[in-house]
């Protein structure tokens, strides 16, 4: 068997809006590997949402994907007509959002939605969906699943519903689970119980994981590999605990500096200067370069490659050319 | 209560036994139901420092920050402010005394007015508390933009032309212009991304430096209430649980809520993440509507005993300076939470990433 499950190649993804074309994603490339928790950290608007919605391909006008493949379990998607990419989307590649109360349907019950994958791709008989569903809800670890089958989303908490969009996303055993920021809305100690449900979870069926978050933290404690993003750029790839450990992209090395960690307290935060440029008219070479404080006279002329620097790590900077 | 006191000079701001209930319709037998957001809290602020308010969603954080600047009426209790009660004066006093304090929110858009330039915004205070008038009050405006690290370029904006970290430097601007001693940080920079947190946490700090601000800095984030705090108080369904000194509360945690929202930290550092003991909290915490009898924490701790679901524990000094709500907080063995500190001692964090 491959141990690539997804390959992302040269992936762009452009908006076009009245003040001009936004290149959301720009040219990323990455794998995922079967089974494993691959993290996409940036800061907003970097394009980490986009680069998931691009790979379910529900990215709607003025999106468009404009180039790149998508190559999943041995097909390119972006290759699929509408019909053979809805058998994918929740049969073999599932999404969860940030917010689980938009994302889920106020006026139907928390079975009927759990159930529906199963309903569309399955297509097995109501009762046997009831059963599958509490089923799923119990391993969710939502409490009396015979109960909150026929709860109204507005009546769950928030934990709760985001269990539930769980237990919708996993029941058809996709082969990729797809994240996007499950927990920011949530408080901490609920943060923490979802993160250890969803590595359950990922061993139990064996998917791979592409979580989608902002928080380093979430990253550190979850993740396998990991992608920083900026301005559409994939700049850095490697294993978290490599990247943890020797940053090479000064911008990852810059977020990293900015976490309020430091043994004295009140004591200066390291910043990134400048503020994020406009996605419409990025810099010229490297984007990060007006805020780099490596940046050389080659990077303002230059995007810089993204280069294998050893031991599954990619670098896109000048640095390491 | 005797050192909970400190001393008349030291003390800007004393809350006694302050109550917020928000009467939400009635029972079934016509009784009126209350939702206690604030129960029963009390504590002092020194001059000159920051007091940290961690604690979940609807833990009554926020609520209590409003109700110190009675931009919420409390219900009962006294807030003492250089020792004026603020809840026995009226409205023009109120408004004389709200030179004196301020508050920064969350989101700075929607804080903002949005037909306002920034000129406006930042002169109106001035015009209010007749600090200045006409050419006076355009150069503290500039002064003011300048210390908040915007210049008089940004004057004739609207707020939606700036960034998010450029709008909270203006709501910044705004609360430290009329010169207050005390400002409630209301989740000052949960809405923005992580470099830009670091800019404006690194000038609260300064400001509070060079102005002697007090601060109330009121987050869910605990590494960045932790970072920026003296002490730390923690809420649990509108009751301060455990208050000490913010290294102190990390290191050695005396309340078992406080713990399991230690250990709930998701630390940036993958070398910790096997050796973590992680405490996880049983279900969710419950509705502020229907509370749990004796301990609010008693439903998801795993300490809870008899005692627990009986009666209340009252904030006691358990230790110098560290003050602890719960019946069994000199019995039970908690884990210290060490995690944080080895990373923080970890020469790659603290010496910073370089070449």
């Amino acid at each position: 068997m491959v141990r690539e499950l997804l390959k992302v190649e040269n992936l762009k993804t452009y908006f076009f809006t009245e003040e001009g074309v936004v290149k959301a994603v720009d040219g990323v490339t990455f794998d995922i590997k079967r089974g494993e928790i691959f993290c996409l950290v940036g800061e907003t608007g970097c394009g980490k949402s986009v680069t998931a919605l691009s790979i379910m391909r529900l990215v709607r006008p003025p999106g468009k994907i404009v180039d790149g493949k998508i190559i999943f379990e041995g097909k390119d998607l972006l290759k699929l007509n509408e019909e053979e990419m809805r058998e994918i989307r929740g049969k073999r590649i599932a999404m969860i959002f940030q917010n689980p109360l938009t994302s889920l349907n106020p006026v139907f019950t928390i079975g009927f939605q759990v159930g529906e994958p199963l309903e569309v791709h399955e297509k097995l008989s109501s009762n046997k969906i009831r059963k599958i569903v509490i089923n799923l809800l119990r391993r969710v670890r939502i409490p009396d699943p015979e109960i909150r089958v026929n709860a109204y989303p507005h009546q769950l908490s928030g934990g709760m519903r985001q269990r539930s969009m769980i237990a919708m996303m996993i029941s058809c055993k996709p082969s990729l689970l797809i994240a996007d920021e499950p927990t920011t809305a949530l408080d901490v100690t609920i943060q923490a119980q979802i993160l250890k449900l969803i590595i359950e979870l990922k061993d139990e069926l064996g998917s791979a994981i592409l979580l989608i978050t902002h928080d380093f933290g979430v990253v550190a404690e979850v993740g396998d590999r990991v992608g920083v993003m900026y301005l559409g750029n994939l700049v850095e790839l490697g294993n978290v605990e490599d990247l943890f450990r020797e940053p090479m992209h000064p911008y990852t090395r810059g977020l990293l500096n900015a976490l309020p960690l430091k043994l004295k307290r009140k004591s200066m935060l390291e910043t990134i200067p400048g503020s994020l440029s406009s996605p419409i008219n990025p810099p010229p070479g490297c984007k990060f370069h007006p805020r780099c404080k490596y940046a050389m006279p080659v990077c303002s002329k230059l995007p810089p490659p993204q280069v294998y620097v050893g031991n599954d790590r990619w670098v896109a900077c000048h640095l390491y050319n | 209560m005797s050192s909970l006191q400190l001393e008349d000079s030291e003390r800007l701001l004393i809350i006694k036994n302050l109550k917020k209930y928000f009467p939400i319709g009635f029972s079934l037998f016509g009784k009126v139901r209350y939702i206690r957001a604030v129960d029963d809290v009390s504590f002092e602020i020194k001059k000159g420092e920051t007091l940290g308010l961690v604690g979940e969603s609807g833990c009554g954080k926020t609520t209590l920050g409003r109700c110190i600047l009675r931009l919420i009426e409390p219900t009962s209790g006294r807030i003492i402010f250089k020792g004026i009660d603020l809840l026995k004066v009226n409205r023009r006093q109120l408004r004389t005394l709200r030179k004196y304090m301020n508050i920064v929110f969350q989101d700075p858009f929607s804080s903002l007015n949005p037909r306002m330039t920034i000129r406006e915004i930042l002169m109106r205070p001035l015009r209010i508390h007749k600090i200045a008038k006409g050419n006076k009050a355009l150069e503290i405006v500039i002064e003011t933009l300048e210390k908040v690290g915007l210049s008089s370029e940004h004057l004739n904006r609207y707020p939606h032309e700036l960034s998010g970290g450029q709008q909270q430097r203006v709501a910044i601007a705004r609360a430290i212009i009329a010169n207050p001693e005390f400002i409630v940080l209301d989740e000052p920079t949960s809405s923005l991304d992580v470099s830009v947190q670091a800019q404006i946490l690194n000038l609260l700090n300064e400001l509070q430096r060079d102005l002697d601000l007090t601060y109330l800095f009121i987050s869910h984030n605990l590494l960045v209430v932790r970072h920026m705090s003296d002490r730390i108080a923690v809420m649990y369904l509108g009751r301060i649980v455990e208050l000490a000194d913010a290294d102190e509360i990390f290191m050695k945690p005396m309340h078992p809520y406080t713990a399991s929202l230690l250990s709930s930290i998701p630390i940036p550092n993958p070398d910790i993440r096997s050796k973590k003991a992680r405490i996880l909290l049983k279900g969710e915490p419950p509705s502020p509507l229907n509370p749990p009898s004796g301990c609010p924490f008693h439903t998801r701790c795993i300490f809870s005993s008899v005692e627990c679901t009986k009666e209340k524990p009252s904030l006691v000094e358990m230790k110098k300076g560290h003050w602890v709500a719960c019946h069994r907080a000199d019995e039970i063995k908690l884990s210290s939470f060490e995690e944080l500190f080895v990373v923080l001692n970890n020469s790659k964090f603290t010496l910073e990433y370089e070449k």
